[in-house]
C-alpha cells in the first residue's frame, strides 16, 4: 500500500495535442480520489499516464517512495478497472481474476484460495467457471474488480467503472466499490464524468478542465466554496444559478437584470474582494436550496421571476424560472444557445407542499449570505 | 411470413448449388470404382455395379496393374502434404507476427507498407512465375522442398496477413493493457492472451493456406520437375500416358487428393466460426 504523487504532469500527443498541462495531484494511502470533468477534459491521459500505458511527457509520477515515471505498467504494483472491463474472453472468471497471480508463480492452491475470497467480496462465487461472454454487465463489472483487489496492489486506478451500467446498479455498485475501497484501504483514482459519482464517492474530489487542474479538495468544500465558475457550474445537479450582475457604488447592493438585491454588510466583510468591484460587473451565482417561495410576511431579499415548469420529485420540487438578467455559463460546461437571452432560465428547489402554477409570477427569496461572486473576465472566485 | 413462403426457394437453390458442385466430385468417385470397361460403356452406369478397388490399388502402386503408375502416387501425396503444411506454418508464424506489427505498433510508412504486402494480392500470380525460377534457380533451390514451400509462403502471406490483421483489429487494446497491468511481459501477453483469442483466425488462416497449397499445380510443375518434389495435382496430370488415358485410375488419385483437404475441413471448421471474442467487453 502507498500514496500516489503526481508531479506537474503534461501530455502531448504525437499529433501535437497538449491534453494535459502540469497535473499534480497527491493521493494519500487509502485515499479515494475521484478526477471528475467533461468529456475529453484529459482524465484517461492523466491516469494512463500513472498507471504507465501512456508515456509521460513531462512530470513525474511516484507510487509509495518509488519514482515510476518511466517504468512499465506491469513494474507498477497498481491495478486498473477499464471502462470496457478488458476481461480476457477466452478465460473463466476465476482464470480472469487469478491470472495475475498466475504470472507471480504462486501456486494453485493459494490462487485459487484468493480468487475465491474475491469472488466472496464480489459476490461471483458461482459464476467462477463462467466465460466472460455468459456474463450481464453488472457481473462483468464485478470480474474487473475482482481482477483489481484479488492482487492486492499498492493503488486502485478505475476509469468510468461504472458508466457502462444501467443507473440503478450504477447507484447499487457506486456503494460497493466505496465500500470495497475502504475495506482494502488501497489509494485509489477513479475517473468519471458524472458529478454525482465525484460527489457521493471521493474522499477528495479533483476537477478538470480542458487538460488543467481546476480545484482539488473534499465534495463538500468543492460544493460550498467553488474556487472559480468551471467548478461553481460543474458540481452540483440542478447545476448552480450564474448571472450577470451590476455591483452598485460600495458594494451594498446588486443589480440583477432590472431587480435590486442588498447585500448586508457580512456579505462584503466576508468577501473583501468583493469592494474593488464597486460599481462593475460581476458574476453572481446561488444554488437551487438558497432558493424559497417568499412567504407574504417573509422579509429578506426577494427575486421577482416567472414560473415556467415544475418538476415534483416527491422529496422535493424543482422550480424552473424565467428571470431578466443575463445567465452565465460556466466555459465548457452545457453551452446552450441562449446565452446572450436577455430572459433566461434558472432553478429552485422547493418544498413538496409548494403550490405553484405554471406561468405565473411568484416571489423567491434569496439566501444572500450563500451567494457565489465571480470575475467575469477570469472566472476567478470574488473572496480575500 | 416470408421466410415459409419462400423456404422452398431457398431449399431448391440450395440444392442446385450443391449438385452443382458435389456431382463430379460423386462421378470421379463412380468412376474410380469401375474398370476401365464399365466407365467406357455406354450409356454409362450413374451407380457402380460392383464396387472395384483395383484402382486404388494400383496408384499406390500395390496389386497387378501396378507396372503402369511406376512406383504410384503416394510419394506425391507425401509431397502435397509436405509442401502445403510447411507452407501453412510458415505462412501462419509470418502472418500472425507480421499482422500483430501492422495492428500494434507504430513505425513509419506503416500504413503505406501494409496496403503494399495487401495489394500485391490484385497481381496476377503467373506474371511471377518466370522471376520465381529465376531466383529460385540462382539460389539452387529449384526442386527442393523449401524452394516450393518459400514460393508458397510468398504468396499466400498478403492474405494470411490480412486475415489475422482483421483479428488483431477487433481485438480492443485494452485487453493486452489489463494483462500489462497485471504483470505479464509482452511475450506473456502474446502468448497467453492475444493468440488464444485470436486462434479462430489463425485456424481460418491456415486452412486456407493449406487449402490454396494443396491445389497448386503450375508453380510445382514448374519449380519441381521429378518425382521428389512433384505434388498430387503434378502426378495427377501426369498418369495419363501419350495412347492410354486411365480414367479410372486418375478419378481414384482424384479422389485421394480430394479427401485429405474435406477431411481438414470438416473437422476444422468449427474454429472459424467459433465466436470467442464475443462478450469480452462492455
Ligand atoms: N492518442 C491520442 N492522440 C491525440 N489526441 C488524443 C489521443 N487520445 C486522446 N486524445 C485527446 O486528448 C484529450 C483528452 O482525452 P481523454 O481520453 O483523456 O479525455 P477524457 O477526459 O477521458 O474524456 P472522456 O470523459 O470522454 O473519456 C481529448 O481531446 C482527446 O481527443
Ligand atoms: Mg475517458
Amino acid at each position: 500500500m502507498a500514496s500516489i504523487d503526481i508531479k506537474a504532469i503534461n501530455k502531448v500527443y504525437p499529433n501535437g495535442f497538449h491534453a494535459v498541462h502540469d497535473l499534480s495531484l497527491s493521493v494519500a494511502d487509502g485515499e479515494f480520489m475521484v478526477l471528475v470533468g467533461p468529456s475529453g477534459c484529459g482524465k484517461t491521459t492523466a491516469l494512463r499516464m500513472v498507471a504507465g500505458l501512456e508515456e509521460v511527457t513531462e512530470g513525474s509520477v511516484q507510487i509509495g517512495e518509488k519514482d515510476v515515471t518511466v517504468l512499465p505498467a506491469r513494474e507498477r504494483d497498481i491495478a486498473m478497472v477499464f471502462q470496457n472491463y478488458a476481461l480476457y474472453p477466452h478465460m473463466t472468471v476465476g482464470q480472469n481474476i487469478g491470472f495475475a497471480l498466475s504470472l507471480r508463480g504462486i501456486g494453485k492452491a493459494e490462487i485459487d484460495k484468493r480468487v475465491k475470497e474475491a469472488a466472496d467480496v464480489l459476490s461471483l462465487t458461482e459464476w467462477l467457471d463462467r466465460k466472460p461472454a455468459q456474463l450481464s454487465g453488472g457481473q462483468r463489472q464485478r470480474v474487473a474488480m475482482g481482477r483489481a483487489i484479488v492482487r492486492e496492489p499498492a493503488a486502485f486506478l478505475m476509469d468510468e467503472a461504472l458508466s457502462n451500467l444501467d443507473a440503478k446498479l450504477r447507484v447499487q455498485m457506486r456503494a460497493e466499490v466505496s465500500r470495497i475501497q475502504r475495506r482494502l484501504g488501497v489509494a485509489t483514482m477513479y475517473v468519471t464524468h458524472d458529478q454525482t459519482e465525484a460527489m457521493t464517492m471521493g474522499d477528495r474530489v479533483a476537477v478538470m478542465n480542458a487538460g488543467v487542474l481546476q480545484q482539488c479538495d473534499h465534495p463538500q468544500v468543492l460544493y460550498d466554496s467553488p474556487q472559480n465558475l468551471f467548478v461553481a457550474g460543474f458540481m452540483g445537479s440542478p447545476a448552480m444559478n450564474l448571472y450577470e450582475a451590476g455591483l452598485g457604488e460600495g458594494a451594498t447592493s446588486m443589480r440583477l437584470g432590472s431587480q435590486r438585491l442588498n447585500l448586508p454588510a457580512q456579505v462584503v466583510s466576508e468577501r473583501p474582494g468583493l469592494g474593488a468591484y464597486a460599481g462593475r460587473k460581476v458574476v453572481v451565482g446561488f444554488r437551487p436550496e438558497h432558493l424559497e417561495l417568499a412567504r407574504a410576511n417573509g422579509a429578506g431579499q426577494v427575486l421577482n421571476v416567472e414560473t415556467e415548469l415544475v418538476e415534483a420529485l416527491g422529496s422535493e420540487q424543482l422550480l424552473h424560472f424565467k428571470i431578466d438578467a443575463r445567465r452565465i455559463h460556466a466555459p465548457g460546461v452545457d453551452e446552450d444557445e441562449e446565452v446572450a437571452n436577455s430572459t433566461s432560465v434558472g432553478v429552485a428547489r422547493i418544498e413538496p407542499q409548494d403550490q405553484v402554477k405554471v406561468s405565473e409570477r411568484v416571489r423567491l427569496s434569496v439566501k444572500v449570505e450563500s451567494m457565489h461572486f465571480f470575475d467575469p473576465g477570469s472566472g476567478d472566485a470574488i473572496r480575500a | 411470413m416470408k421466410r415459409s413462403r419462400y423456404g422452398w426457394l431457398r431449399v431448391v437453390g440450395i440444392g442446385v448449388l450443391l449438385l452443382w458442385s458435389l456431382f463430379p466430385v460423386y462421378w470421379a468417385l463412380n468412376t474410380s470404382l469401375m474398370t476401365n470397361a464399365q466407365a467406357q460403356s455406354s450409356p454409362p452406369s450413374f451407380f457402380p455395379t460392383h464396387f472395384v478397388f483395383s484402382n486404388y490399388e494400383a496408384i499406390f502402386g500395390f496389386g497387378p496393374s501396378s507396372a503402369s503408375t511406376a512406383g504410384g502416387i503416394g510419394r506425391a501425396l507425401l509431397n502435397s502434404s509436405v509442401e502445403s503444411l510447411g507452407a501453412t506454418v510458415l505462412t501462419l508464424v509470418l502472418a500472425t507476427i507480421g499482422a500483430y506489427a501492422f495492428a500494434r505498433l507504430r513505425f513509419r510508412f506503416q500504413g503505406f507498407l501494409f496496403y503494399v504486402v495487401i495489394a500485391t494480392l490484385t497481381l496476377p500470380v503467373y506474371a511471377t512465375l518466370i522471376p520465381i525460377y529465376t531466383i529460385l534457380t540462382k539460389l539452387g533451390l529449384v526442386n527442393t522442398y523449401l524452394g516450393i514451400i518459400l514460393v508458397y509462403t510468398s504468396g499466400f502471406l498478403p492474405l494470411a496477413m490480412w486475415i489475422m490483421y482483421n483479428m488483431f483489429q477487433a481485438l480492443p487494446a485494452s485487453i493486452e493493457e489489463a494483462a500489462s497491468i497485471d504483470g505479464a511481459t509482452t511475450l506473456q501477453i502474446f502468448r497467453r492472451i492475444v493468440l488464444p483469442i485470436v486462434r479462430p483466425g489463425m485456424a481460418a488462416a491456415a486452412i486456407i493456406t493449406f487449402l490454396f497449397g494443396w491445389g497448386q499445380f503450375i508453380f510445382p510443375l514448374v519449380l519441381g520437375s521429378t518425382n521428389s518434389t512433384e505434388p498430387l495435382t503434378v502426378a495427377l496430370s501426369a498418369l495419363s500416358g501419350r495412347h492410354v488415358v486411365p480414367y479410372t485410375m486418375i478419378n481414384a488419385a482424384a479422389i485421394v487428393a480430394i479427401a485429405v483437404p474435406a477431411v481438414i475441413v470438416f473437422f476444422l471448421n468449427r474454429y472459424i466460426v467459433d465466436g470467442i471474442v464475443a462478450g469480452s467487453v462492455k
